[in-house]
């Protein structure tokens, strides 16, 4: 049945989709922040970067 | 500029679909329904019932529905971002958070640590205008260290309790989706356990 959930995060698809969502969750918060009037503390959201780095690397060492 | 809190809980819902979907697509259904009720329900009727408890904070003017709407769609969504970047750091070729020894408390809590990441970006930047602390903090940006603590135990409890009820491969559907619900009240329990103790120590240190 759905087993092969493994397998299907070394798809495509299994490792580019977590990158756009967290990436796109991100974006709507800077959007909001600005929105907000906030623009001042949008550097703020450079906490949330290492996350992706390392997401992005570890995905790259597994495909090389 | 005025919240547009329209806007933002249209944003919460739609932005959990595509959450949902792959989650669906990975899985399955019974583990899609297990996680709707184990990180959104789990995190919306938690903070329903402490609103009745403590009141640390508010969404100016909104109602009690779209509070509980708010956080359901938004807790799917964050929770699900967070919980497959954690995979895909810690996970081996070939391995994921069902398979991989030791990925079933790990996983949930490098997902605890990214979210919690994440909101010391959101929360200083967006609760001015979307939600308002009772509790004034000391030392970061005037939030309360008590709601990092918060996201911390929610964050890691959530996907700690549907990677413990999904890598059962060989439970039905319904078995799944009943322990789920059967979760929430040990879930509740150790939530706020933990976040009682981490408070502890936080204020122990004099710190808010």
């Amino acid at each position: 049945m759905h087993d092969d959930h493994a397998s299907k995060r070394e798809t495509l698809l299994g490792r580019r989709v977590p990158v756009a969502l967290y990436s796109v969750n991100l974006l709507l918060w800077i959007i909001t922040a600005t929105e907000a009037g906030r623009g001042d503390l949008l550097w703020l959201a450079l906490f949330a970067v290492p996350a992706l780095g390392l997401y992005l690397w570890r995905s790259h060492r597994t495909v090389a | 500029m005025t919240p547009d809190f329209t806007m933002v809980l249209l944003g919460g819902i739609l932005f959990a679909l595509p959450v949902l979907a792959f989650v669906w697509w990975r899985f399955g259904g019974a583990d899609t329904f297990v996680f709707i009720i184990v990180s959104g329900g789990f995190t919306a009727i938690m903070d329903l019932i402490s609103s009745f408890v403590v009141r640390n904070y508010e969404y100016p003017g909104q109602s009690m529905l779209w509070v509980f709407t708010f956080i359901l769609f938004g807790w799917i969504g964050m929770c699900g971002t967070c919980l497959f970047v954690a995979e895909g750091i810690l996970a081996r070729p070939g391995q994921d958070m069902l398979t991989q020894p030791r990925l079933w408390w790990q996983v949930p809590v490098l997902t605890g640590v990214i979210a919690v990441a994440m909101d010391l970006f959101i929360d200083p930047a967006v609760a001015s205008g979307y939600w308002v602390w009772f509790v004034e903090g000391t030392v970061y940006y005037g939030i309360p260290l008590l709601n990092f603590v918060g996201w911390f135990v929610l964050m890691c409890l959530a996907p700690l309790a549907w990677i413990l009820i999904v890598r059962h491969r060989e439970w039905s559907p319904w078995r799944k989706g009943l322990i789920s619900v059967g979760a929430l009240v040990p879930l509740s329990i150790a939530a706020v356990v933990l976040s009682v103790v981490l408070n502890g120590v936080i204020a122990a240190l004099g710190l808010q």
